[in-house]
């Protein structure tokens, strides 16, 4: 084959690698520097408490507070007092003014308390699973090289699997979307899902020669469990109907699609290139 | 031999018929281990609790310049009273910041303190490390492995709010005794709190006729504990829980009335038993509703250097002529009646602090205390033993005090349960018809069908024997375990029949276990990850990652050995559909 033409399809076998590799880059690259939409469960909310000390009725600070707020505000009442809370997007200054207008309604403001309420998930924890995840990882990388020998194997399924959770991290940086509870939940799913594929993808490719015919076999199972996935998640969208589902679903409908395509793109090349130059040697010496 | 008479395949149909039994509730109410799936707060709605958070920050001036010798002087006679943590010091000034475990003032700290230094400054404040202190202790006592969906949150800087599925009532000594336990022989203190070396399980005691836990004292407190019983056979040990050293009780018998077993005695100041030879080790005024007696009141300015707390017992509402009259200094509290309290005895009782009553027996009184144990008796049952075992374990760092609570309706609906069960139906359903459409065989496809449900009540079965409430998480979990257990169904499968005709009579066996030996890395794999995010990460993730460990590692031990075999058996029988020519 003369030079130049094989240059070419050179080019043409790699222009899908390199295309994914830039967007994950951008997409990582995204997540790591820029703004997250943390969600409800990470943020602090706020906590209007109005007691029943200066005479009122738990019944009569209810009516007060629906009359003043333009939503549907009680949280909970209890015999001393009547407290709400805020939704994460009301802010303290939002409290503060329905304060003076509980007040301008004859509540003595010293028996209306407002108090942030500490996010469900606190940024320590937030932290400690970034140190778990990480740690599973490196866990991913110490096993595979116990178990294939290879230091190229070692660290190419951890960084699979960590670009993947950073590009799904990236989406939802860039649109914005809220990421809350489900999400990471979502991202777990993705998580064990990628350790499957690339424990398969490895596990062949490590042992078997003709690469190509496997990785496609791979990526076709690839998309049989993505369905499977899909297949569960919708119905379950379908049926439970409610709203954190579908955070989930966007979490693992991209991180399947980032996993398909890194497992495909980038794993498969770097496998690839181990197998050519483990070919090389071999026709060297003999 | 044929596959289901295998052992595996007998194996997994006796692991599944248990777990759907265990999530199957025909018998619910009869005792027996299984118990049926419980639901979480999202699901089935439950309770939320306000509770009050007070501590002090107390700023002492030490008489040593030797900070940490002072810190380890002054921190162990403080932690006699209350729970103690060094904030901060400051050389220059030779000052420590100390956060102390509940209100307190500076007669009360300097009284303790002594010689060894004094009060430069007491806050009541509950700091950010307290807070955390005592939402970390809360966790432990009630969902320690964050299964039970129990979530606990600050409000601002003195409350906590604690949503459960539980009803308040049940749980009420868990959110709020502080955890210290004082044995009393003749109103005088036999074995400290700080003399208690550990707690056993919580078990019947012979001859008691209740429930205990088992108090295993150091070899100081035993010393202790066996002087104060020499010679005392009989005479009546009372352990204290949460002992009020710094506070001063006032009843009015227009309040507290019905006492069938107590007696005021106006000598001791205090009540004592009518029958068994012991007072409370806690000073009770008796008083009029409608007005501070000259004697009460003297007594309290008496004491005003080493108590900090009236405790009225009743409403407030009752005593409100008497309040204004409590000397300045005093903290304020009411110990009002509750639905447990099933008489006053009972009430007054629990008010004081009293666990229960035990007598010495004549060979403790003679030779002292056996293994260095002593057995405690707790009235309430097995379920307030080991709940009472739980707080002492988990001492309470503040002291917390019981606001109200409020219901919590479901968030998800009551058709959730029946959505999700519905959900996972249909994806089995979903899943098995797509995997007709890769494999063009009705066996394989029914296969995929029935290893998922398997997968589906061992997983259920065994978040049920782990006693792990089910909420969305734990639904997502399962959800989790079918979709990968799905893709090793699918990954096995390929292995196995990958390329070959749907209607070939073909024996695929011998590919089985490099087909299985998939399965078994990725599962070790994922579970060893899974399991450094446990250690290392945040405990939010646990609920999810232990039903999916366990579901995941069932499902490759069980199901898919199991599998393989059925596929074998599959094809190398010739499928029905194949041309005449072939067969």
């Amino acid at each position: 084959m003369p030079t130049e033409e094989k240059s070419r399809k050179n080019v043409r076998m790699l222009a899908p690698v390199a295309i994914g590799v830039a967007l994950s880059a951008i997409l990582v690259i995204v997540a790591l520097i820029g703004a997250f939409p943390y969600g409800k469960e990470f943020k602090s909310t706020t906590i209007v408490e109005i007691s029943t000390s200066a005479g009122f009725g738990t019944g009569e600070l209810i009516s007060a507070v629906e009359t003043a707020a333009d939503m549907d505000p009680i949280s909970g009442t209890n015999p001393n007092s009547v407290y709400l809370e805020l939704p994460v997007e009301y802010s303290q200054t939002y409290a503060a003014n329905l304060k003076t207008q509980l007040a301008a309604a004859g509540i003595p403001e010293t028996t209306i308390n407002i108090s942030a309420l500490a996010p469900l998930i606190s940024p320590a924890k937030v932290l400690q699973m970034g140190v778990g995840l990480t740690g599973a990882l490196i866990v991913i990388g110490i096993l595979s090289l116990f178990f294939y020998r290879s230091r190229r194997i070692a660290w190419a399924a951890p960084l699979v699997i960590g670009i993947g959770i950073l590009e799904i991290l990236g989406v939802f940086s860039i649109t914005q979307l809220q990421f809350g509870v489900f999400a990471l939940f979502g991202v777990l799913i993705v998580f064990v899902q990628s350790i499957t594929l690339d424990i398969i993808l490895i596990h062949r490719l490590s042992r078997t020669e003709g690469w190509d015919k496997k990785s496609r076999e791979i990526s076709k199972a690839g998309v049989g469990i993505f369905c499977g996935v899909l297949i569960f998640l919708g119905v379950f969208a379908l049926f439970a109907r409610t709203t954190q589902l579908l955070e989930i679903f966007i979490a693992v409908l991209l991180g399947m699609l980032f996993n398909i395509l890194n497992t495909s793109w980038l794993n498969v090349e770097i496998l690839a290139k181990k197998s050519r130059v483990q070919k090389v040697e071999y026709h060297v010496s003999l | 031999m044929s596959v289901y008479r295998q052992r595996r395949f007998q194996l997994l149909a006796l692991v599944t018929l248990l777990a759907g039994l265990t999530v199957w509730i025909p018998w619910a109410g009869v005792s027996l281990e299984a118990r049926g799936l419980t639901f979480d707060i999202e699901v089935t709605g439950g309770s939320q609790a306000i509770l009050n958070m007070d501590s002090s920050l107390v700023m002492i001036r030490s008489y040593d310049a030797d900070l940490d010798k002072a810190w380890t002087t002054m921190g162990g006679i403080l932690n006699d009273n209350w729970s103690v943590f060094l904030y901060s010091t400051d050389k220059a000034n030779s000052t420590l910041t100390v956060e102390v475990g509940g209100p307190v003032n500076e007669d009360l700290i300097n009284g303790v303190i002594g010689v060894y230094g004094e009060v430069v400054n007491v806050e009541r404040r509950n700091t950010k490390s307290m807070q955390d202190r005592v939402v970390s202790v809360l966790k432990n006592r009630l969902d320690p492995y964050d299964v039970q969906g129990v979530k606990i949150r600050v409000i601002g800087e003195n409350q906590i709010l604690v949503e459960t599925k539980s009803s308040i009532a049940s749980i009420r000594d868990l959110l709020t005794k502080e955890g210290r336990i004082d044995l009393f022989i003749d109103s005088s203190l036999a074995a400290p709190d700080n003399e208690v070396y550990s707690y056993g399980r919580a078990v019947e005691i012979s001859g008691h006729g209740a429930i205990g836990v088992t108090y295993f004292a150091n070899l100081e407190g035993v010393t202790k504990f066996d002087e104060a019983a020499s010679g005392k056979a009989g005479k009546y040990v009372v352990p204290y829980i949460d002992l009020a050293f710094d506070a001063v009780f006032i009843y009015s018998e227009d309040v507290l009335t019905g006492l069938t077993s107590f007696v005021y005695d106006e000598n001791l100041l205090t009540f004592r038993h009518s029958g068994l030879e012991f007072s409370f080790a806690v000073p009770v005024l008796k008083n009029s509703a409608a007005e501070l007696s000259e004697n009460s009141r003297n007594y309290l300015e008496d004491h005003a250097g080493e108590k900090s707390r009236v405790i009225f017992i009743g409403r407030l509402a009752d005593y409100e002529n008497l309040m204004e009259n409590i000397p300045a200094g005093y903290a304020i509290e009411a110990a009002e009646r509750i639905s447990a309290d099933n008489s006053s005895d009972t009430w007054l009782t629990r008010v004081c602090g009293v666990l229960s009553t035990f007598a010495i027996e004549q060979s403790i009184a003679d030779n002292g205390l056996v293994n260095d144990t002593v057995a405690l008796p707790v009235l309430g049952g097995l379920q307030q033993a080991r709940d009472f075992r739980i707080a002492l374990i988990n001492r309470m760092p503040a002291r917390l005090t019981y606001v109200g609570e409020t219901a919590v309706e479901a968030s998800f609906g009551e058709r959730f349960t029946t959505s999700a069960a519905l959900s996972y139906f249909m994806g089995v359903v979903g899943i098995s018809i797509l995997v007709y459409y890769w494999f063009k065989r009705f066996e394989v496809s029914l296969l995929f069908f029935a290893m998922l449900l398997c997968e589906l009540l061992i997983t259920f079965g065994a978040a049920s024997a782990m006693h792990i409430t089910i909420g969305m998480t734990e639904i997502l979990s399962v959800f989790a375990v079918l979709a990968v257990g799905m893709g090793y169904l699918f990954v096995i499968t390929y292995e196995m029949v990958g390329g070959v005709s749907a209607d070939k009579k073909i024996n695929v066996g011998w590919k089985a276990p490099k087909a299985l030996s998939l399965s078994y890395i990725g599962t070790l794999l994922a579970t060893l990850s899974l399991l450094a995010i446990i250690w290392l990460g945040s405990s939010s993730l646990w609920g999810f990652l232990i039903i999916f460990i366990t579901g995941t590692f069932l499902s490759a031990l069980l199901v898919n050995p199991v599998y393989v075999r059925l596929v074998d058996a599959v094809y190398s029988v010739q499928s029905k559909a194949a041309p005449e020519g072939q067969k």
